[in-house]
Parts: structure tokens; C-alpha cells; sequence
């Protein structure tokens, strides 16, 4: 509709175009290679922060005194725009792992603070009677304290998933990595190819939609028990 | 685990929260291989007793304490049962690390016949009715192998069907090994129903203001003696306050 409304091809392609800008760029020698690269640094950006935002939230949801600790820099790095983030990580690091960096960092806060509540939230009945039946802390860990944060840490996921994609797009595309979805959309920008800029960009959204529905199918499988109370 | 006269004390029980002093120079015997039923009004303190046997509240003061080095299972006032583990992961997790896996099976099989739910093996809690899910916790402490089993107000909740079918689920588990069980109540027939032993408290202070001895003739939940009916309009009363003790079916005994 708007593209009809403005009929120019330059500002606002017709859903056709994007159409057919879809089909070059699939056909693109670099287009698997890129998405794939944008993928495989958006999901390591997130398994790191999955590991340390799990750890450190398991560690401060248990002691008070790591709470307080961790908070400052939590919040430091919530409230630091992206954008400064991208360009402090651009002075330190190499091109191609900015995005990892900015990926985790965007991550990190989301999957730290789900965690913490969750550790704060669980029964601690069920904690007192596994310690009366003399069961160790390595398993009231892994089977009690694990599994009753599950429920936030795959909502803290899917929300840092969803920011995540947007921040490793626009870190790449100032950092501009040899292959990667946000190159492919600068290099569409400068050649003004705009119904490709609109495919590339619809590429990304379908990414972030399909990372997000394997979350959700996921959690169904691990959290069965869930549906049933 | 036989009953041979032996006990299990508690001597010289002293705990107090902040300015109200719950329990001083306080001792009970247990006898090993008996349901011990401890009859109480709710907020007397009876529940602390039971910390303190299980290791949970630590006592101002103590002389002697045969619990603390007993192993114990519990069942508690509510389930308190793993919501991601079925019904035969919550059983088995207590006794993960003790036994082979074979004989966790074996165990787990056994005692989920024995409270009649191993057709529900493979259920999560959430998909039990609140009478079964304390079946499991039953079965859960059965399994376990403790020296005392301490069960705290554990059909507080049920409906009276429900509480019965319970009731004699546990009968039936505990005629097996006959394990010594020490049981919080404020519901009178519940401890007439179970206990060898009914130890009436009051307080706090606590004390032992009357032990019955009915060595579990009452346990057969169809029977209602007038015996059975004496003594419960007879402890009822003596939990009142409102009467002195009369006399009646139990045997009063002073220790």
C-alpha cells in the first residue's frame, strides 16, 4: 500500500520487487554462507552469555552478597546504548567477532536477571526436603534449582533472541565482516538496491522468527510437566 | 526394626523464639518399632519438635539427642514433590546415590504397589489428585531406608474419604517394616487411628500433659468401638481444656 502510495521503486519497492530481489539474493554465491555466518555469531554471542548469565545468576540468586556485587555492572551494561557499545568493541576487537561480542552483551543482562528471579523464586520446601532425605548440593542444583528456573531461562532466551538478532545485524553492519547479513545490507544501501535492502531484511526477520519458534518447541519438550498442573 | 523395648530420647530440650520460650528442660522417649501420635493444638510447638528431631531447628540447649544421628525420612504436610519428575523419579530421587539401579527399581516397584499406584508410575504430580500425590510422598519416605519416619499433619487438607484411603495406605506400608514413627497432629482420631502411643502436648511451654497407650487397636478403619468412640470425645475434651482427665478405653500411663 504505501509503496503504491509513494510509486517509487528508489524509497519504497513494491512487495514484487522484494520479491524478486529475494530470489537473486538466494541465488547470491555468498547468500548461505552469510546468513549462516550472521547465525553462527548471534548464537554464540548467546550460548556465552547462556553459560556465564546462568552461572552468575545461579551464583547471586544464591548469595545476597553477589547480588549486591554483580548489580552495578549489570545495569551498566543495560543501560549503555548499543550503538556505544559497537563502537567500544570495534577500538578492541576483530572485525568479525564484534558482533559476538555485542550479541553477548545484549544477552548477558536478560539471561542473568531471569535467572536471579528464578533462583529467588524457588520452593525452598522442596530444597528443605531433599536436604532431610541427605540428598547433596551438586543434585539439589542440578535437579531442583535447574529445572524450576528453566521456565525463566527459556523466557530470557526467547526476549534476548529476538534483541539479540537486531544487535548482531547493526554490529555488522559497522563492522562489516567479510560474510554476514548486515555487509550484504550496507553493500545492497550503497548501490541503492533498496528492494534488495528489503529482502535481506526480510531474511533477517524470518531468522528471528524461526530461532524463536525452535525456543518455543523447546520448552514444550522440556517443560511437558508444565501443561499438567 | 522390631519393637524391643528399646526408646529413643530427647532430654534437656531448651528453644526459645526471641522472648517466648517454646521448649524448656523438655524430654520424650520414643518407643522403637511404634507410630508415637503427638496430639497437640496448632501453634504449641509440635512442629519444632519435629525440626529439632530432623535436624532442621537447632536448640538453644540439649542433653541428649538419639535423633541426631538417626537417619530419617519424612512425610511432610504437603507433598512436596518434584513437578518435572514423574511419580517414579520423585520415589527414586531420595535413594539415587544409595543403591544400584536395579534395586532402586526393585524398591520403587514395591512400594508403588504397596500404595497402589504403580499404574501412575510414569504420571507427573500435576496430573494426581491431592490424596494420591500424598501416596507418593508415602511411598517416597517408605523407600528410604530410615530409622525413624517423621511425619508432620500429612492428611491436614484431604477430605475425610480421601484422609481414610491415606490413612490406610500408610497403615498398610508401615505394617511391612514396622518402622518407628513419630506423628504431628491436631486431629484427635487421626492419632487414635494411628498411634501406638498418643503423647498429648500443651504449651508453650510444651510438656506431656498425658501419654495413652493403645498399642494401634484402633487401626482398622471400619471398626468403631464404643472404646475407640470414649476415647476420642476423651482426648477431645482433654485438648479443650475444657474437662479433666476422666478416665476411659487407653491405658493412662505416667512415665
Amino acid at each position: 500500500m504505501v509503496s503504491g502510495l509513494i510509486s517509487s521503486e528508489i524509497i519504497f519497492p513494491s512487495p514484487f520487487s522484494v520479491f524478486k530481489g529475494l530470489l537473486f539474493i538466494v541465488r547470491e554465491q555468498y547468500f548461505w554462507i552469510s546468513v549462516l555466518s550472521t547465525v553462527k555469531r548471534g548464537l554464540l554471542g548467546i550460548f556465552i552469555s547462556l553459560f556465564s548469565g546462568c552461572a552468575l545468576g545461579v551464583f547471586a540468586g544464591l548469595k545476597k552478597g553477589g547480588r549486591v556485587f554483580l548489580s552495578p555492572y549489570v545495569s551498566l551494561i543495560r543501560t549503555t546504548p548499543v550503538v556505544v557499545l559497537i563502537l567500544i568493541a570495534l577500538i578492541w576487537m576483530a572485525d568479525d567477532f564484534v558482533p559476538v561480542f555485542i550479541s553477548f552483551l545484549i544477552s548477558f543482562p536478560i539471561i542473568y536477571t531471569n535467572t536471579v528471579q528464578g533462583i529467588i523464586q524457588v520452593d525452598k520446601s522442596l530444597v528443605d526436603m531433599a536436604k532431610v532425605y541427605g540428598v547433596g548440593k551438586g543434585r539439589i542444583l542440578k535437579e531442583i534449582y535447574l529445572p524450576s528456573i528453566s521456565a525463566y531461562l527459556t523466557a530470557g532466551v526467547s526476549t534476548a533472541m529476538g534483541i539479540g538478532w537486531k544487535a548482531v545485524i547493526a554490529a555488522e553492519i559497522l563492522s562489516q565482516p567479510k560474510y554476514s547479513i548486515g555487509t550484504r545490507l550496507i553493500e545492497a544501501k550503497i548501490y541503492l538496491e533498496i528492494d534488495r535492502v528489503f529482502a535481506w531484511a526480510l531474511v533477517a526477520v524470518a531468522l528471528s522468527f524461526i530461532f524463536d519458534n525452535l525456543v518455543r518447541i523447546v520448552e514444550k519438550r522440556t517443560m511437558k510437566w508444565k501443561t499438567m498442573d | 526394626m522390631e519393637n524391643n523395648g528399646l526408646t529413643y530420647k530427647i532430654e534437656g530440650l531448651g528453644l526459645r523464639y526471641d522472648s517466648l520460650v517454646l521448649y524448656n528442660d523438655f524430654e520424650i522417649k520414643i518407643k522403637k518399632g511404634s507410630i508415637v501420635s503427638m496430639l497437640g493444638p496448632s501453634g504449641c510447638g509440635k512442629t519444632t519438635l519435629l525440626n529439632v528431631m530432623g535436624n532442621l531447628a537447632k536448640p538453644d540447649e540439649i542433653k541428649v539427642n538419639d535423633f541426631e544421628s538417626l537417619s530419617k525420612s519424612f512425610i511432610f504436610q504437603e507433598h512436596r514433590l518434584l513437578p518435572w519428575k514423574t511419580v517414579y523419579d520423585n520415589i527414586a530421587f531420595v535413594i539415587k546415590n544409595k543403591f544400584e539401579e536395579k534395586q532402586i527399581k526393585e524398591s520403587v516397584y514395591e512400594y508403588l504397589r504397596q500404595v497402589e499406584l504403580l499404574d501412575f508410575k510414569d504420571y507427573y504430580p500435576g496430573e494426581l489428585s491431592g490424596g494420591m500425590k500424598q501416596r507418593v510422598a508415602i511411598a517416597r519416605a517408605f523407600v528410604y531406608p530410615s530409622d525413624v519416619l517423621v511425619m508432620d499433619e500429612p492428611f491436614k487438607g484431604l477430605d475425610i474419604r480421601t484422609k481414610r484411603v491415606v490413612m490406610e495406605t500408610f497403615i498398610k506400608a508401615w505394617e511391612k517394616d514396622k518402622r518407628t514413627v513419630v506423628f504431628v497432629t491436631h486431629d484427635v482420631e487421626e492419632a487414635v487411628r494411628l498411634g501406638d502411643e498418643i503423647h498429648i502436648l500443651e504449651g508453650p511451654p510444651v510438656k506431656v500433659v498425658e501419654k495413652v497407650s493403645t498399642n494401634g487397636v484402633f487401626r482398622d478403619m471400619r471398626v468403631e468401638t464404643p472404646e475407640f468412640r470414649n476415647l476420642l470425645s476423651r482426648l477431645k475434651c482433654l485438648l479443650d481444656g475444657v474437662c479433666q482427665v476422666l478416665g476411659g478405653t487407653g491405658e493412662s500411663d505416667e512415665d
